[in-house]
């Protein structure tokens, strides 16, 4: 065990390599276990957590946090499905449900950007209950409480996607390529200027940045992966409705990115895995789901303020240190629900 | 209200100028009717009591409070209305009182985005910002400057205190800035941090222009040449350093407020 | 005509049932910085507390007690129990009343079900009156009523007492009223409950305007939430004048676009907030 630990920690760089390897290796296994249940299970953590991963760009890197998250989630899933319903062949139907994601996030973060971190969350909540709203009440559009349906799955060439099977790899290849743009982009100097921007925006501004502009950029770019996580929604379930953008579905997504860990782009996801097998699993035995979901979000709240991801990476570097080896020198900041808006009234 | 003329070839427009500045809050005004001229190159220092307008001054100057009224010419050009950040951009510089670093980014992360913040780099997405290998050696070199290259690694919030003023200091001079503020470098410095301190900003480009807030006499008469009085926001005396030193009002000012 | 009549009444009584809201809220926030996301949850849970109040005793008056004093021991609870040990921390607040909220939620859903459920307001209450032309029920009387008194109750307990003065000094400048001394614990405690109370008695006034189902939480909350935004966060007139303007376009709204109903609520929103990002009397600190 020592040794291990002490050769984990000494070739930090290998053994992130090594662990990426070993995910992609279970991501890939996946449909190979026969289980259509596990397909589906595993459609949904690769969509949910592809959705929390976008979401901790801009909470976790730039500290605002969004309670509006799951809208963009919302309006690539319905832009497809309007597509379709309206006789858009797919890639069109695509194409539309990506500009409606633009279009949206640009005009949100015209607002969203201009205000403070607390006045933030607020105004995300009240513009997710916009697009919630929408859902629900302009049936011509939405289909209201009905929902819509979404007729047909991309196809590649000669591959089928129709099958849940062929499909798994086409949304695992799809959010592997986001997972690694947005693994680019926090570790970019955009990226950095963001965490800057986290800890302290005023003097962000006197080194030059325009500070504004660049959350406006860590906004739409959020958003446009939202949705494109809402798009691989649509043709996943094949049907959307109001229901998986309401106030709760807000919540959990941002409950993935804090259960998980903040501003660690990994944890967003651990903590989809977390949420998501929870879901299917602990709501066979207790029939109450939500009032869960809300025991799960005070806990973390109170106890657990560095999210599953950071806890374990300061396990790790306790064990490190337990035997004797240096503490793997990672990106030193994990954001904890501490440094986020401590000063929110400023 | 002479600025001292310390460059030889001559007449070109003073770094700063500023012209009947005031700011006010509300009924108080914190800086009245400030002018004052600082000729490129020069190392100008603003003492005053607590409470005499330093800072607020400082934040007119950098765009971060507008002026209530008054002027304020950066190398010739009016910059009253401009924002904080394309002051920056036109060669401002500034450090804080109270240490404003990166805390949650370490020593590295601090640097490089300073080094950046001028560059078109800062917008770049795909590329990871380690690469970027002129920057590193600006990263580098300011490390050494410094003194901090052995902290690179560390986060900024576990520095010493004296080391977080070296780190203010260095991420204004990462900007590379043709006029530097700096506002109390060596408030709260231990004696031996003083002299460090002192050092580093004696070892600053002689072409560099220096506007200083500063409370600790010594380290104001080494390294300025001339000094701005404030008191209760107006300037109350000008002149060389020595000349200052010697001003009964000036002396006045200090015990009579006790600072 | 009449019918416009008719929309801006609605308006501004729905306005009044939105002050009780968004009062307390923004009375929480500019004292404590705290956005408390159960707010929408108070007030379906104090009105399923007024409603099963009424169906025992039939008297409408303890409804309003028992929905009041009930969220009130809720405010205690939630307050000195979770909130206290996370103060100072805006968005760790803002995470814990939300997980609170949704245990609300979902427990009154595991309670009262799915149907809608309503308070019939007794007597000369249930019926209606005759302004010129236009009939109006006297239950919408006596919500714009209360709002109006507890508005006029609030002015003064801020401006006249010394409770006030504290509260008013404290949405100020935080720091000063440490340094006066004030017990702040029993200040933050005491809005809290004020918040909570409001919210409660909006809760049973509001199960015989709109009735109460599960889901009126979130939706009565973003409604405060407009309110308080449009208003400006900490600001008591910001609440009367937001609660005004998003009680009239709401009801403009649903009565001549109602499929986007919405949208006419949250455009109006939008443009104000680009042209002041603070709110209307909000103050540019927050």
């Amino acid at each position: 065990m020592g040794s291990l630990v002490r050769l984990v920690s000494r070739h930090g760089r290998a053994a992130q390599i090594g662990g990426l390897v070993v995910v992609v290796l279970i991501c890939l296994a996946i449909p190979q276990l026969g289980s259509s249940f596990y397909v589906s299970l595993g459609l949904s953590v690769l969509i949910y957590g592809l959705l929390a991963m976008s979401l901790d760009l801009l909470a976790g890197y730039t500290g605002l946090v969004s309670l509006g998250h799951a809208s963009f989630l919302g309006v690539g899933a319905y832009g497809v499905a309007f597509g379709l319903s309206h006789g858009l062949d797919v890639y069109p139907a695509i194409g539309l449900a990506l500009g409606a994601v633009a279009v949206t996030a640009a005009v949100f973060g015209l607002v969203a950007v201009r205000v403070k971190e607390i006045t933030f969350v607020i105004l995300t909540l009240a513009l997710g209950q916009l697009v919630w709203g929408l859902a629900f009440r302009w049936v011509a559009v939405s289909g209201g409480d009905n929902g819509l349906p979404v007729a047909g799955r991309p196809s590649l060439g000669p591959i089928d996607l129709t099958d849940n099977g062929a499909f798994y790899y086409f949304v695992l290849a799809i959010v592997m390529a986001c997972a690694a743009i947005l693994w680019a982009i926090v570790h970019s100097p955009f990226g950095l200027s963001l965490q800057g921007i986290k800890d302290n925006e005023a003097r962000m501004r006197t080194l030059g940045y325009n500070v504004v502009l660049h959350k406006y950029l860590a906004f739409t770019i959020s958003a446009v992966f939202g949705g494109v996580a809402g798009i691989l929604f649509a043709f996943f379930n094949l049907y959307v409705s109001p229901t998986m953008i309401d106030f709760n579905h807000n919540g959990t997504v941002v409950q993935m990115a804090v259960v998980g860990g903040l501003g660690t782009l990994w944890g967003p996801v651990l903590g989809a895995i977390v949420i998501v097998l929870m879901q299917q699993f602990v709501s066979i035995y207790i029939g109450r789901w939500v009032t869960l979901l809300g025991i799960i979000f005070v806990v973390t709240v109170l106890f657990a303020r560095t999210g599953l991801w950071g806890g374990l990476r300061s396990a790790v570097r306790r064990l490190a240190v337990h035997y004797g080896a240096e503490p793997p020198v990672g990106p030193a900041s994990v954001a904890t629900l501490e440094t986020l808006a401590t000063e929110g009234g400023q | 209200m002479t600025a001292p003329k310390r460059t030889t070839d001559g007449a070109g427009p003073a770094a700063l100028r500023l012209a009947g500045v005031s700011r006010r809050f509300g009924g108080v005004t914190a800086v009245s009717q400030v002018t004052l001229d600082v000729a490129p190159g020069a190392r100008h220092g603003i003492i005053g009591p607590n409470g005499a307008g330093k800072t607020t001054l400082f934040n007119v100057i950098s765009g971060e409070l507008g002026a209530s009224e008054g002027r304020i010419d950066l190398f010739g050009k009016d910059i009253t209305k401009l924002s904080p950040r394309h002051r920056v951009e036109m060669g401002l510089g500034r450090t804080y009182q109270i240490t404003r670093t990166f805390g949650t980014l370490t020593v590295r992360e601090n640097l490089t985005l300073a080094v950046n913040g001028l560059k078109k780099a800062k917008f770049s997405m795909l590329r990871s910002w380690k690469s970027y290998q002129a920057q590193a050696d600006d990263v580098q070199e300011l490390a050494e400057r410094f003194d901090l290259k052995d902290r690179l690694n560390n986060l900024a919030s576990d520095l010493s205190h004296g080391e977080l003023r070296q780190l203010e200091v260095a991420l204004a001079i990462a900007l590379k800035p043709s006029l530097l503020l700096l506002d109390e470098p060596g408030a709260g410095l231990s004696p031996g941090e003083r002299v460090g301190m002192r050092a580093l900003l004696k070892g600053l480009p002689q072409d560099l222009t220096l506007v200083m807030i500063e409370h600790d006499m010594e380290l104001v008469r080494d390294v300025v040449e001339s000094i701005h009085v404030l008191h209760f926001g107006k300037v109350v005396a000008a002149g060389k350093t020595a000349s200052i030193q010697s001003d009964e009002r000036v002396r006045e000012i200090y015990l009579g407020s006790g600072g | 005509m009449q019918n416009f009549i008719q929309q801006s009444l609605n308006g501004i009584t729905y306005a009044g049932l939105l002050f009780l809201l968004g009062s307390g809220f923004t009375l929480i926030f500019g004292l404590m910085r705290i956005v408390n996301l159960t707010h929408g949850a108070t007030y379906l849970l104090g009105g399923y507390f007024g409603y099963i109040t009424m169906q025992a005793t039939h008297n409408f008056a303890l409804a309003l007690i028992a929905g009041m004093a009930s969220m009130a021991v809720f405010g205690v609870l939630l307050e000195r129990g979770l909130l206290r040990s996370l103060r100072g921390r805006p968005i760790p607040e803002l995470l814990l009343t939300m997980g609170v909220a949704f245990i609300m939620g979902d427990l009154a859903l595991a309670a009262f079900g799915g149907n809608p459920v309503s308070v019939h307001m007794p007597g000369i209450l249930d019926q209606s009156s005759q302004l010129g032309r236009i009939t109006y029920p006297n239950s919408r009387f006596l919500i714009l009523g209360v709002a109006v008194l507890v508005a006029l109750m609030l002015y003064l307990l801020l401006g006249r007492t010394r409770a006030g003065a504290m509260i008013r000094a404290g949405v100020d400048n935080r720091e000063m009223v440490s340094a006066l001394g004030i017990d702040i614990n029993r200040l933050f405690t005491a809005v809290f409950i004020l918040g909570t109370v409001l919210a409660g008695l909006a809760g049973v006034l509001g199960a015989s305007l709109l009735t109460l189902y599960p889901g009126a939480d979130s939706e009565i909350l973003t409604f405060a939430l407009v309110v308080v935004i449009v208003g400006g966060l900490g600001s008591l007139k910001g609440a009367v004048v937001g609660s005004l303007v998003v009680g009239l376009l709401d009801n403009y709204g649903k009565a001549y676009f109602p499929d986007l109903a919405y949208f006419s609520l949250f455009a109006p929103m939008v443009l104000i907030l680009l042209w002041r990002p603070q709110g209307l009397f909000g103050k540019a600190g927050n």
